[in-house]
């Protein structure tokens, strides 16, 4: 089955389509005949009755229509019938490049595609043609001549699609060696007529000299032409055809088309008034030129054009409102300040009251030195005799290590009962080591001791103590100052190797002090000292003493009343210190435990009014929700 | 039996703490195959989530105390909860306007809580936000630490306090401070008197080992979750023992 | 490096617990290492202290510079902190100026600021009621009341012995029993928190 090629994209299709599957070009009018179909086959352009496929891809006539003819479109055929029914023989001449590279290209390969087929192919049927038409083939060659560019396109319209796919391809070439029939000859020679001046002299002498061989070789052909093509004379030359003969009659124009017909008289290029007199143009683009129209200066002035500014125009609100923005976005970034809160509020103010409700009572007492209220008795507090009796047994003149533990703040309610122990120590001479976990420990002990008085009754004479300062590690090294209190803190604070010296050079652990008294108001701190230390301590039956504040008695009294006791003694809170006071004969107090009663009374007061009336004004304002 | 029990007695912490590191282990490996445990509603973990959330919306900050405890002390416990704390509550307010801030009363803490920040921010990609100034000490005493902590309640736009650590009795300026700055605060401390005093100061007191549990409600891993059922059942294990010897006691068989 | 650091950290973290840890128990083995490795943990505390106070002076002096309302409290203590360490440094941590400073600003400030808490705490129960009304918000209350007045003799009532008997008996009965399951707990929270860390699934010291 022979597959047409589309003269457009160069496929092949099937013969039974009229139109390109690929490209929907139409394949009838200007289709090709594959190459590969037309091998073997001596007269590609007749086709036998019996093939019906050939004859209903290719249209053809029986009789008298061949595939090239097939390819000459309709309208061709009929301007060049008409042409030669209007027209006198025209003696052969050269034809025009341009149709001669239509007949050319018919006779040529349409383009192909890169990878389309191969030319040599369409080689065989055209030879076979031109051996037919003038007895000499010659196998065309595909880059015999380039074919020009400005030529083809004009050609396109005449010869159809397969000529433009040429158009793009340098390789196709007409063949300057394929002889050409007479009627090819002919029929360039008629298309001539339509082309007027296109073709260049170089070209045209190129064209004609091929087209020469062409006539010359269509005398010999034996082929048989149509007869309408055998009517078709040669052109006249180029030169001739350049001047348009009067060979159309005059249309009859309207009268006021009559009128607009300029005189010929006049020629067209003069001008209309007589300018010889009119002022010459000495400025501008028209410099030289008479009879200029006037114009105002300065429409014509010749002046550099005025330079427009490039700045945006912003009006003053435009800027406001611009800045505005520019300060919103940048405002974005920061975190916006937060309203400050009022002062005096209502909580404030109870506050306030509160504290004068607390305050004055005890000042007035503190300055009065009220003793109204009963003072506690030694046996009254837990601990205080056991204490007492403790610190009694402690030898004269022996080493005592004693703890600073409790922070400043603790001072006013745990100094009553450490002043008093200091007193008692200091009285019986012991060396009073001083030793603290905390960082201020050294510093409120110095300040506790060195007020002391001296047996010889001078203030701040003591001397018979030396502070170590703070345990390195705090709590974590009370293990290694039970065990070897010497290399956990070899120096005093001033300096001095304090082992090396009495009583201290008689230290070698813990239980060679006289008694352990701790100050501290922590509990855990307490803990820590009864946990590390104690178990050390009860090996000799050292005794353990601690000096704490009322917060931390309750957890710290279970070691004192455990059996066996890890703590001998304690004195906790105010009480326990007039008690201790009172127990060694100091009953002197300055209000404080009057101040205190007051404090406590008033708090008891604030707590229970206070309660009672926001419970009462409360009550009310819930019952009012839940009715709504 | 007491001689048994005089052996053991010198190992009987190393039992105690193989026996809470097994239970730790066991319940951290096999927590992907037991169904979720559904944990207790303790409010104030609730409302830390949800003061987080306001303070990145409302561009407030958060401060977080971790309290005066040494680590090298018993009260480092509660300090290493507090930095746990601190390191949820920065993860989550991490691209709040004010970042967090943290004070505490100890050297060592202090160094913690800086690294604790930088590494949250690190783990994030937003190194650059970390401040060092971020995490300062206020005080070396209890009052100190408690009355330099104060001011940075009142000027640093505060919304929320988390106090979480070795706290004493001078938590109650700070919880005042921060009820006169009207924001919320949510405390916690292994101290007994802290904890008096949060119960009547504070708006939600985390009381006895609520505070350990803060790394179990806060998702701090699955590991906080294993170690929370393991002192449950550390608790019932003290609780039998605790009666068994009362009862051993009551009937003079143990002196 | 990044990757690194932060498992070295752990592992040196866990190793160096585990030492402390047996140390207690096997003193023989592991006691020398203990003492060293906790006499280190002492130095880098100390050494940390002093970190802390310059990052402290550093916060403020930051302040300083930015101003704002708290500029001139911290002016006064970068100020109060150079003339306390001149001074500690030239008489001694237990000198005659030392003790001035220490006598005449931080004793009666922390007695001042305690007395303060005094008046916050009154403040703070006179008020618990509307915070929270709950039933042991009554309890809690009362019992405040109870150790309150049963702690001192009332001024113008005198001691009320039952009130001292029934103080006596909360304080030691269900206060310390409370106090001992609260202490239980909490223990138990730290050896939980301690395993954690020596497991190296808590890492409080970044990485």
């Amino acid at each position: 089955m022979t597959d047409i090629i589309c003269p457009l994209c160069g496929k092949p299709n099937p013969p039974e389509l009229d139109e390109c599957k690929y490209c929907q070009a139409p394949l009838n009018a200007s289709g090709f005949l594959a190459p590969s179909d037309q091998e073997g086959q001596e007269n590609p352009f007749i086709v036998s009755s019996g093939d019906s496929d050939q004859s209903e891809s290719q249209g053809l006539k029986p009789e008298s229509t061949s595939p090239l003819e097939q390819a000459i479109p309709d309208w061709l055929k009929n301007t060049e019938a008409n042409f030669l029914e209007g027209t006198e023989a025209k003696p052969e001449s050269q034809a025009p490049d341009d149709i001669a590279e239509q007949i050319d290209s018919l006779l040529s390969q349409p383009s192909t595609p890169d990878n389309g087929v191969q030319p040599d192919i369409d080689d065989d049927w055209l030879a076979s043609l031109l051996a037919e038409a003038g007895g000499e083939s010659s196998p065309l060659s595909l880059q015999e001549e380039p074919l020009d560019e400005k030529e083809v396109p004009v050609n396109a319209d005449l010869t159809g699609p397969s000529v433009e796919e040429s158009n793009g391809d340098e390789g196709v070439l007409p063949p300057a060696q394929i002889e050409k029939p007479d009627w090819l000859t002919g029929l360039e020679a008629s298309s001539k007529i339509k082309v007027e001046g296109e073709i260049t002299p170089s070209e045209a002498f190129v064209i004609g000299a091929g087209v020469a061989d062409t006539v010359e070789s269509a005398d010999t052909g034996s082929m048989d032409i149509p007869d309408w093509i055998g009517k078709i004379e040669p052109e006249e030359t180029p030169s001739d055809q350049e001047e348009p003969g009067p060979q159309i009659a005059p249309a009859e124009l309207p009268g006021w088309l009559e009128a607009l017909r300029p005189d010929d008289s006049v020629s067209a290029t003069e001008p209309v008034e007589d300018l010889s007199a009119a002022d010459v143009v000495t400025a501008g683009p028209l410099v030289g030129l008479r009879g200029v129209i006037n114009a105002h200066p300065s429409a014509i002035r010749a002046r550099k054009p005025p330079t427009y500014s490039i700045k945006l125009r912003v009006t003053d609100e435009q800027r406001a409102r611009v800045e505005m923005m520019v300060a919103l976005l940048a405002d974005e970034q920061k975190p916006k300040p937060l309203p400050s809160q009022p002062v005096l509020t209502s909580r404030n103010i109870f506050r306030l009251v509160i504290a004068a409700a607390l305050i004055l009572p005890i000042a007035w007492m503190i300055i009065t030195g009220s003793q109204q209220v009963p003072a506690p008795q030694p046996g009254e507090v837990p601990g205080v005799v056991d204490f007492t009796q403790q610190v009694q047994a402690i030898p004269a003149g022996s080493p005592v290590l004693l703890a600073f533990d409790y922070e400043a703040g603790f001072s006013g309610e745990m100094n009553l009962a450490i002043s008093t122990l200091i007193n008692q120590l200091t009285i019986k001479n012991n060396f009073m080591t001083l030793v603290t976990t905390i960082p201020s420990g050294p510093a409120l002990a110095e300040s506790l001791i060195s007020p002391s008085t001296s047996l010889e009754g001078n203030p701040g004479s003591y001397s018979y103590y030396t502070n170590l300062g703070y345990i390195p590690g705090g709590t974590l090294g009370l293990v290694g100052l039970a065990l070897s209190p010497k290399s956990v803190l070899p120096y005093s604070l001033d300096g001095v190797n304090v082992w090396q010296s009495a009583p201290l050079d008689t230290v070698a652990t813990i239980n060679d002090f006289s008694a352990i008294i701790v100050l501290t108001n922590d509990p855990d701190t307490a803990r820590s000292w009864v946990e590390q230390v104690g178990p050390v301590l009860k090996e000799d039956g050292t005794p353990l003493l601690i000096v704490t504040s009322s917060q931390a008695e309750p957890l710290i009294r279970p070691y004192y009343e455990a059996n066996p006791s890890q703590v001998q003694g304690m004195v906790s809170s105010l009480a326990g210190g007039l008690a201790y006071g009172r127990s060694v004969g100091n009953i002197q107090q300055n209000g404080e435990w009057d101040a205190f009663s007051i404090a406590i009374t008033a708090s008891v007061l604030i707590i229970l009014i206070g309660s009672i009336s926001r419970a009462v004004m409360k009550l009310p304002m819930s019952g009012k929700k839940k009715e709504s | 039996m007491e001689q048994v029990l005089s052996s053991i007695s010198n190992y009987l912490g190393l039992l105690f703490i193989l026996l809470c590191l097994g239970l730790i282990l066991f319940y951290f490996f096999s927590d992907g195959n037991r169904p979720k445990i559904s944990l207790r509603n303790i409010q104030a973990f609730r409302h830390v989530r949800r003061e987080v959330d306001l303070a990145v919306e409302a561009g407030k900050r958060l401060h977080i105390s971790l309290g005066r405890g040494s680590i090298t002390d018993l009260q480092g416990g509660a300090a290493f909860i507090g930095l746990t704390i601190l390191d949820r509550s920065a993860r989550a307010a991490s691209n709040s306007d004010r970042p967090p801030m943290t004070t505490s009363g100890d050297g060592v803490l202090t160094i913690l809580s800086q690294d604790t920040l930088q590494s949250t921010y690190r783990s994030l990609g937003t190194e650059q936000r970390y401040d060092p100034t971020n995490a300062h000490m206020t005080g070396l005493s209890p009052l100190a630490y408690a009355a330099g902590a104060m001011p940075t309640i009142h000027d640093e736009y505060v919304s929320a306090n988390f106090f979480t650590g070795h706290l004493g009795t001078e938590i109650a300026l700070l919880t005042e401070a921060g009820e006169r700055s009207r924001s919320l605060t949510v405390a916690g401390s292994d101290s007994i008197h802290a904890q008096a005093v949060l119960y009547v100061t504070s708006d939600e007191p985390l009381l006895g080992e609520e505070l350990y549990a803060a790394g179990a409600y806060l998702g701090a891993g699955p590991a906080h979750l294993a170690s929370l059922r393991t002192q449950d059942i550390l608790r019932w294990v003290l609780i039998g023992a605790i009666v068994i010897g009362a009862i051993l006691k009551l009937f003079r068989i143990l002196n | 490096m990044k990757k690194i650091l932060p498992t070295s950290n752990a592992i040196i973290a866990v190793i160096s617990g585990l030492l402390v840890l047996l140390g207690y128990f096997f003193p023989g083995v592991f006691g020398n290492i203990q003492s060293i490795l906790i006499g280190w943990s002492i130095i880098l505390a100390a050494f940390a202290l002093l970190l802390g106070i310059f990052n402290l002076a550093f916060v403020h002096w930051k302040k300083t510079k930015a101003g704002g309302a708290g500029g001139i409290n911290s002016i006064v203590l970068l100020v109060s902190l150079g003339i306390t360490i001149i001074l500690v440094s030239l008489s001694g941590p237990t000198g005659a100026l030392s003790l001035w400073i220490f006598n005449s600003f931080q004793v009666p400030v922390e007695i001042s600021l305690l007395a303060v808490l005094a008046v916050v705490l009154v403040y703070a129960a006179a008020r618990l009621l509307t915070r929270r009304p709950k039933w042991y918000t009554v309890l809690f209350l009362v019992t405040v009341l109870i150790v309150l007045l049963g702690s001192v003799p009332l001024f113008f009532l005198g001691e009320v012995a039952p009130l001292v008997a029934l103080r006596g008996w909360l304080a030691q009965v269900p206060a310390v029993a409370g106090a001992r399951g609260l202490l239980l707990g909490v223990a138990l929270g730290t050896v939980a928190t301690g395993i954690r860390i020596l497991m190296g699934v808590d890492r409080p010291y970044g990485g």
